[in-house]
């Protein structure tokens, strides 16, 4: 007995010991910048970290269909919204929790809008044991940054200067068509979601509500990632969580999607002629929610008209054609309907 | 309620045994039931727990080993049952009379182990090789324009079909060879064959080997706990740091075989098999650490391969429980066939004593690298992959009289340091052709491959944008090559008989926590794992 009382606490000192070495070398691998060279990963993401403190209104969480279809430079100069796209390929919840959590350390978003895509992806439990004790022992996440290890660094505080130009969105000019066939078709069924996502709905409704920002469903259109199943499920979450739902999949939102031209890769994400009406109608949503200030003329916000200029200037280069604001969009389809009327 | 789980099993990356929820739920939670459990009952928790994780990999699929267990106590008590008749009968009958009736018994527990072999490779042949087979005949009756098609039936397979499978036939001619006796215990039987660390990826245990240490474990000893965590963590450095972050590499080239020239294939094909050994080792390290934490003690599969001096002795080193299995079940039933006899006897007479008796040994080989290419997998490259060893193999036989006389008339000291080096160099280099083949997509890829290393033999790849298009780096390379230089330091010192973790276990506290905390530190930096890495299966789960 007294000797499994010995090795018993053996063990545990053993274990308490290597989680304090864990811990230290952890700041030998922090990123010390969020430049795409010190972050190797999702770099564009975490550009928020080098915005000025609480200068980000709203927050776009979400995989790889929201930095593609949602351009928060184009809200800017619809209606002077600040916001940011912190999505990344296969996001998955646990990760958009963090997303979440880091936010919040210097930004107080009014408005938090999580993209559904990823609400009923499973994560298996593998992954959360391998990601969850990230947080705190930032080494197991960071570990391969070994590789651009230098002694200067180790005695450096991170330091975050990278601002991503476009806000997390990501310009795609390709179009490749999609095809329709059996996209939205009607059913009653719904998709399956587990426990596990469920649970971690939850907690990102709970850190929003503590916050005090309102949480929003979005589905972005995706005829390879989106249906009527998911639709319904999605739909009765948002009734149960009493949050509001926007699908932009279904024909009441009116966005209008062109699948022979609005689509990089068959469906699966959208381009930037496809960004464009689901900014837009994103952007209006925000607009008409009314707690969301304009910012174009305040003091500090500089860095956003520079945004624009690049958008214009990519979208002269890489399209040839003019960039349109929303505005003038709007204005060119009123006058449109009275002509076709 | 969605039950379907049930059916599909909740734990399908657990195949892997450095996966997170292996490592850190079911192992810890197992080790703390099985501990807490009285020394009576952890015989039956073990069970409980093997049977868990087989649901947790394969789901409904249990059902397959459950009925392999219920067959081969079946069989076995029905071949004892006979084996005692035969005693009764015999006991009283005159000598001349003893040998008919004898053979009269023996033909029956013959045809109980012929059904034994039936059941277990016949659902082999059903589950994994009747899409394989039915493809090429289909393709066979297209050639000659028959306008027949049979259907292609595709089955789900339960993880380690065939390492229990040849474990059950193991003891099933094991029983009929009088070597163990028929077990009458079922729970004893399935833990045999169920035993967790070892159902995904074997080694192949024979049931004298592991039945009673398995029914009679006791508690868990410190030691025990940690001799076997070291192995996993040794284990866990060979998959994580080497093998999974080879595989990046490995793919690009042998999926693109037209994309890259000789060089560039050499490559790949010495980190494929640097690869293959390290992922397959450091499971079976996994697999063994475990089992010795429990107090179990399973065979090693294993012997540092890459010491060999020839393609045979490689044989002899590599997956050795699966080699010796084809050996005792195959090579040695075939050899002794009285119709082999006869052919060695008449072979010897005309041959000579050193060629006579590789007439029916080099059959017996066919057949048992026939069976290791098929066992393999169900492709035209595994059979190859067979092929091409037994040939190695056999003409190693072959010229052996010749080779000795050419050493000696070149005054060469075969036993030398030099001619060492020289035989395991050339072992490694045809070795990893083998793999080569056995890790195309096909045989035409595999000659594609190996064509090219012949054909387009230049290294005009090898700028400064090949390792990016290969999707590695100078660094991912320079830690494997530092990673296997710490194991080939660790194999020479276990090939010279010096136990590692013993001599670790004489020195102090200190000292030694010092060392796993490095290994542990190693492991957590140089691993390929969390972002940026896919994780790769364990390769020899697929088998």
């Amino acid at each position: 007995m007294k000797e499994t009382i010995k090795n018993t606490f053996k063990g545990i000192l053993f274990t308490l010991i290597l989680l304090a070495l864990l811990w230290s070398v952890s700041w030998i691998f922090i990123p010390r910048n969020n430049t795409q060279d010190d972050w190797k990963y999702d770099y564009t993401a975490n550009g928020f970290l080098a915005e000025p403190d609480n200068s980000l209104d709203v927050l776009f969480l979400g995989d790889s269909e929201v930095f593609s279809s949602i351009n928060p430079v184009r809200i800017w100069d619809s209606y002077g919204i600040t916001s940011y796209c912190c999505s990344t390929g296969k996001q998955r919840l646990w990760y958009t929790l963090e997303y979440l959590y880091d936010f919040y350390k210097n930004q107080s978003p009014r408005v938090v809008v999580l993209e559904t895509d990823l609400i009923l992806k499973y994560f298996s439990i593998d992954d959360l044991i391998l990601h969850a004790p990230e947080h705190y022992l930032p080494v197991l996440r960071y570990h391969d940054r070994w590789k651009k290890f230098s002694f200067d660094e180790v005695f450096r505080t991170p330091q975050y200067t990278y601002i991503d130009d476009y806000k997390g969105y990501h310009f795609y000019s390709d179009i490749d068509a999609a095809d329709e066939e059996g996209y939205m078709e009607k059913t009653d069924e719904r998709a399956y979601i587990s426990k596990m996502n469920r649970l971690y709905l939850n907690a990102i409704l709970s850190c929003c509500n503590r916050n005090g920002s309102k949480l929003i469903l979005l589905s972005t259109p995706s005829t390879k990632n989106w249906n009527m199943k998911k639709h319904n499920r999605t739909q009765q979450l948002s009734e149960e969580l009493g949050i509001d739902y926007i699908d932009m999949n279904m024909p009441e939102y009116s966005v209008d999607i062109d699948w022979s031209k609005d689509t990089k890769d068959k469906g699966d994400h959208l381009n930037y002629y496809g960004a464009v009406k689901v900014t837009d109608a994103i952007g209006e949503y925000l607009n008409s929610l009314g707690i969301l200030s304009d910012h174009r003329n305040e003091k500090g916000y500089a860095h956003w008209k520079d945004s624009l200029d690049k958008l214009k200037s990519d979208v002269k280069n890489k399209l040839k054609t003019e960039y349109v604001s929303a505005e003038t969009k709007k204005n060119q389809k009123d006058k449109e309907v009275p002509e076709n009327g | 309620m969605d039950l379907s789980f049930l059916l599909a099993g909740a734990g399908k990356t657990m195949t892997s045994f450095f996966s997170m929820t292996y490592l850190f739920v079911f192992l810890p939670v197992c080790l703390i039931v099985y501990a807490i459990t009285p020394k009576k009952a952890k015989k039956y928790v073990l069970l409980a727990e093997s049977l868990l994780f087989f649901w947790l990999v394969s789901g409904v699929l249990v059902a397959y080993l459950l009925l392999s267990a219920v067959s081969i106590m079946c069989l076995g008590l029905l071949i004892g049952k006979l084996q005692e008749k035969q005693r009764a009968a015999v006991k009283e009958l005159p000598k001349e009379e003893k040998k008919a009736v004898k053979q009269e018994f023996i033909k029956k527990q013959r045809a109980v182990v012929f059904l034994g072999v039936l059941i277990h490779i016949g659902l082999l042949l059903v589950l994994k090789y009747s899409g394989f087979f039915l493809g090429n005949i289909n393709t066979l009756l297209a050639a000659f324009n028959c306008p027949v098609e049979m259907y292609v039936p595709s089955f789900a397979m339960p993880i380690g079909i065939s390492f229990f499978s040849l474990q059950a036939l193991s003891y099933i001619v094991d029983v009929y060879h009088g070597l163990v006796k028929p077990d009458k215990n079922f729970a004893r039987l399935l833990l045999f064959l169920s035993f967790f660390p070892q159902i995904v990826e074997g080694p192949i245990c024979r049931y004298g080997q592991t039945a009673s240490q398995l029914w009679e474990v006791g508690s868990i000893k410190y030691r025990n706990l940690t001799f076997g965590l070291q192995r996993i963590l040794y284990g866990m450095m060979k998959k994580l740091v080497i093998a999974d972050r080879l595989d990046p590499l490995v793919k690009k080239v042998f999926d693109e075989p037209n994309s890259f020239d000789g060089g560039v294939i050499i490559l790949a094909a010495v980190c494929y098999t640097v690869q293959l050994y390290m992922d397959f080792s450091g499971s079976m390290d996994a697999v063994l650490g475990t089992a010795e934490i429990f107090g179990i003690r399973l065979p090693e599969n294993f012997e540092r391969p890459f010491f060999s001096r020839s393609v045979s002795e490689f044989w002899k080193r590599w997956h050795i429980t699966l080699g010796a299995w084809f050996k005792d079940y195959i090579f040695f039933p075939v050899t002794s066939a009285k119709r082999m006899k006869n052919l060695t006897s008449s072979a010897r007479k005309k041959l000579g004593n050193h060629f006579g008796p590789l007439v029916a040994g080099g059959i017996a080989l066919f057949c048992v690298w026939i069976c290791n290419g098929l066992w393999h997998g169900a492709g035209w490259n595994f059979i190859f992959f067979g092929m091409y060893h037994f040939v190695l193999i056999l003409s190693g036989n072959i010229i052996t009289p010749a080779s000795k006389k050419v050493l000696q008339k070149l005054h060469i000291n075969a036993s030398g340091l030099g001619y060492r080096v020289f035989q395991i160099i050339r072992t490694t280099i045809l070795v990893i052709i083998g793999e080569l083949f056995f890790r195309a997509n096909g045989v035409g890829s595999g000659m594609e491959l190996f064509g090219r290393i012949f054909t387009d033999l230049s290294f005009r790849s090898f700028d400064e944008f090949l390792l990016p298009r290969l999707g590695v780096d100078i660094f991912d390379l320079s830690i494997c090559g530092v990673t296997l230089l710490i194991v080939f330091a660790v194999s020479i010192i276990n090939e010279k008989g010096v136990c590692i973790r013993e001599t670790l276990a004489k020195r102090n506290i200190v000292f030694r926590w010092c060392v796993l905390y490095m290994l542990i530190l190693f492991i957590v930096v140089f691993g390929a794992y969390s972002f940026g890495y896919i994780p790769v299966d364990p390769m020899y789960a697929q088998f």
